[in-house]
């Protein structure tokens, strides 16, 4: 491990099971910078935050949470990474005070690897409710490490942390030695007589080999590997099943010691309520006709708000428009181009984005979401979907870029490969704006209802074709479901705020840089260059005005510029030009495949470029040809 | 570090204690040979006869009625670990494996691990027949990753489950404050013992 002594950053990793509230220590820490739910995988990769706390500066680095260090997926891994990468000056363990003894079987591991090590203790009043009482100190005495308790909301303990953080950066780290029967020890003893060529403790290496860990299975030449695997199946040892027992035994041990039950121990009151409630919510039949309710009255209620919301704005910005004098020049023009592309943008996306981030906000914080999935997770597992990618999926709809790299709770490739295939039927807040923004509030709220229908027809024929294909075997069901929790108004608000500000930074400057750019091509006569050659596209296989490819290849690259470069496109009046049939066939066509560039990058950096490609062609030619179907059945019925 | 100071200290008093009522002898000499850590003997002695648990006269030690309580306890705990692991190693084996952990493991543990050698037979799968709070006696899962999983969630031999409702394809489960949805391939793998 590195010394710390002489340097002024120190660099302090936060790292516990799921849902114990490490993103709620770094907010309390350093202030609102990453987001907080109520369920498991909230946390998909590192997030660093830094301070200056009484003169020493402090990096501090969230982690997704894991439950042991035998990682199972991608976010697991890089907790185990950020732990045990030298840079890192101390540990923080944040334990559960309710349920310590799984919480002490981590922490023994991460002790075990040689990291300095505090351990900060969360949700201590529920404890104390449920009539436990824990000794810090005697707890401490036994593990060799400062246990501090915290709470993250009225920020009681965090200077006693920061205190024994600094301490723990000057001294040794602890060791613990869990004891292992004398089979595993006698080959642990083996293990370690070959002189493992690596900085970490070599008594934690050889039990992170016989636990049969991939990063730390290399370190063996294939001989000794054979003599261990022959002594280990002379002596018949179940070894990682008796190296985990025999944890889990001490951990139960210092639980027990280091804490004094006041009275019977009695199930936490919010168990109680949680299970009353789930008897409902999870009931085989009433809980997915909850969560189709749901997400039924999520749409509708965006529908119904966002567009109440969005006309508003719409009457607002024309009128600001309006006052500008129009005198022909060149940059008044863009000017006005410019403004009608960004408050359009606005307009169409914002009240959409903003309402569903809400809408979001809330029902994570309650802890509805594994409920979801419990309840959708028959269907899922029927097109060989792993359930807890049901998540990911609705993250989807705020957003497809953070909703691909949640995948990351996946374990295996072929698995996230086909789940993200499926955000080309999901559509994202943006495109949200499009189906309830545009072809709602241009071609009539009726177009609403058959356009999901589309989506969801076409993503059903992808989802079949999945299901033939995909030979894989999905991971046994193993969810744990958090109890119900009221949500907290800030907490929300932080949350939507820190998610809305992709839209803000990102999106707003886009819209202005889209609307003038598209002022400056029209200007100089190169729309015109652009929309003959797509006409075969646009009038042809959609029919739909041949200008539409404008928004349609603005829309790629940020999908809020397809509402506004519409706007712009056609002027003002959409639904002067454009029929309900051709509202209904521009938003399919918008809607599904890869919803804009942004998403490439970060589907590459998940799945590898190969993959990234073959979605981007593949789901983009299949919107063609949805949308394209779906026009010429439409027409066949005589809609027009 | 905490932990290590203490054991040594402990450990040769447990073993002076049992040493006495298995060997049946009153030797001094014979018992330092039988220790784990012969360099503490000194010391645990004179901690014994000052919390009463000995008598020393000249070369012999005798148990006081209160120290034979004490060795009652530890030579009970050795047998029931030793009977324990009896069912995977053999009986040397089992002995030197109670020999480490009759030291560190409590009487709570000793007790559980009677129960659940009594007990593990007397279990049986998760199958949402039978509903209550029952007696987890055996985990049996041969993905090791998945079983390291399973138990760092508290899915553990000797820890008390509830069965709470059917869901589609499983169930949910309640281990003490912790709600868990598992499917019929997990719950056909935790063996339950139901009062």
């Amino acid at each position: 491990m590195t010394a710390s002594q002489g340097k002024k950053t120190l660099k302090v990793v936060l790292v516990g099971q799921p849902n114990v509230g490490k993103s709620c220590l770094l907010n309390a820490l350093v202030g609102p910078c990453v987001t907080i739910s109520n369920y498991p995988g909230t946390t998909v990769e590192t997030t660093q935050a830094k301070r200056e706390i009484g003169g020493t500066s402090f990096i501090f680095v969230d982690s997704p949470g894991t439950y042991s260090l035998s990682d199972r997926s991608e976010d697991e891994r890089a907790t185990k990474h950020a732990l045990l990468s030298n840079d890192m000056d101390v540990a923080v363990i944040v334990l559960d005070a309710c349920s310590l003894e799984r919480g002490l079987y981590f922490a023994l591991q991460v002790i075990e690897s040689g990291v300095k090590t505090v351990i900060a203790m969360n949700f201590i009043e529920d404890a104390i409710e449920k009539g436990i009482t824990i000794e810090y100190d005697r707890l401490g005495r036994l593990l060799g490490v400062p246990v501090v308790p915290f709470n993250p909301f009225t920020k009681r303990g965090l200077d006693n942390l920061i205190d024994e953080i600094r301490n723990a950066s000057r001294l040794q780290s602890a060791t613990i030695d869990v004891l292992y029967d004398d089979h595993i020890e006698s080959v642990i003893s083996m293990l370690i007589e070959e002189g493992l060529d690596i900085s970490l403790p070599t008594r934690f290496v050889a039990l992170r080999i016989l636990e049969e860990d991939k990063d730390f299975l290399h370190l063996v030449n294939k001989t000794t590997m054979k003599r261990i695997t022959d002594k280990i199946s002379k002596d018949c040892l179940r070894i990682t099943e008796d190296i985990a027992r025999m944890r889990y035994g001490t951990a139960s041990f210092l639980a027990t010691q280091g804490t004094k039950i006041i009275h019977r121990e009695t199930r936490k009151k919010e168990v109680i309520d949680s299970l009353r409630i789930d008897r409902w919510l999870l009931h085989r039949f009433g809980g997915p006709a909850f969560t189709l309710l749901f997400f039924s009255a999520l749409f509708y209620t965006l529908l119904v708000v966002g567009g109440a919301i969005q006309c508003l704005l719409m009457t607002v910005s024309e009128d600001l428009i309006a006052l500008i004098p129009v005198d022909g020049g060149f940059l008044t023009q863009m000017l006005i181009d410019g403004l009608t592309g960004v408050t359009a943008g606005v307009a169409m996306a914002l009240p959409y984005v903003f309402l569903f981030y809400i809408i979001l906000g809330l029902t994570e914080d309650i802890g509805l979401l594994p409920r979801f999935v419990v309840n959708v997770q028959r269907t899922l597992r029927f097109f060989h979907i792993p359930e807890r990618g049901f998540i990911s999926l609705m993250l989807g709809l705020g957003c497809t870029v953070p909703a691909v790299t949640s995948t990351r709770i996946i374990r295996e490739r072929d698995q996230r490969v086909r789940l993200i295939f499926l955000y080309a039927f999901v559509p994202c807040s943006s495109r949200l704006g499009i189906i309830l923004g545009v072809v709602a509030f241009y071609g009539g709220d009726r177009l609403v209802l058959p356009l999901f229908a589309t989506l969801g027809i076409a993503a059903l024929f992808w989802l079949l074709i999945m299901r033939i294909l995909s030979k894989d075997k999905l991971d046994p069901i193993l969810l744990e479901l958090p109890t119900y929790r009221r949500p907290m108004i800030s907490n929300i608000a932080h949350k939507s705020w820190l998610r809305m500000r992709e839209f803000v930074v990102v999106v707003i400057p886009l819209l202005i840089l889209g609307g003038v750019m598209y002022s400056l091509i029209d200007q100089l006569g190169g729309t015109a260059v652009l929309i003959g050659p797509f006409a075969f596209v646009t009038e042809g296989l959609l029919g739909l005005p041949a200008e539409t490819i404008i928004p349609i290849l603005f829309g790629f690259v940020q999908k809020d510029l397809t509402g506004a470069m519409l706007v712009s496109v056609l002027g003002g009046d959409v639904a002067a030009v454009m029929t309900p049939l051709q509202m209904f066939t521009f938003g399919v066509v918008t809607s599904i495949g890869i919803p804009c560039m942004i998403v490439l990058p970060a589907m590459s950096r998940e799945i590898g470029w190969k993959n990234t490609f073959v979605i981007f062609v593949t789901t983009g030619l299949f919107s063609l040809v949805v949308a394209s179907t779906a026009w010429r059945i439409a027409l066949l019925f005589g809609f027009t | 570090m905490g932990i290590n100071r203490h054991r040594a200290l402990k450990v040769a008093k447990e073993d002076i204690l049992r040493a006495i009522v298995e060997f049946q002898t009153d030797s001094i000499e014979e018992i330092r040979q039988e220790l784990e850590t012969p360099e503490s003997f000194t010391r645990a002695i004179d901690q014994l006869v000052t919390e009463g648990l000995v008598r020393i006269s000249e070369r012999s030690v005798r148990l006081t009625p209160a120290g034979e309580e004490a060795a009652g306890v530890i030579v009970t705990r050795h047998r029931a670990i030793e009977d324990y692991f009896r069912q995977e190693v053999d009986c040397e084996e089992a002995h030197r494996i109670a020999h480490k952990l009759e030291h560190v493991i409590i009487e709570e543990v000793v007790y559980s691990l009677k129960r659940i050698r009594e007990l593990e037979s007397k279990g049986r799968p998760l199958s949402g027949d039978e509903w209550g709070e029952g007696l987890i006696t055996r985990v049996d899962i041969a993905d090791s990753r998945l079983f390291d999983r399973m138990i760092s969630m508290g899915i553990c031999p000797g820890q008390w489950i509830r069965t709470i409702k059917r869901i589609h394809g499983g169930l949910i489960i309640l281990l003490g404050n912790t709600q868990l949805a598992v499917d019929w391939e997990i719950a056909s793998q935790i063996e339950v013992m139901f009062p």
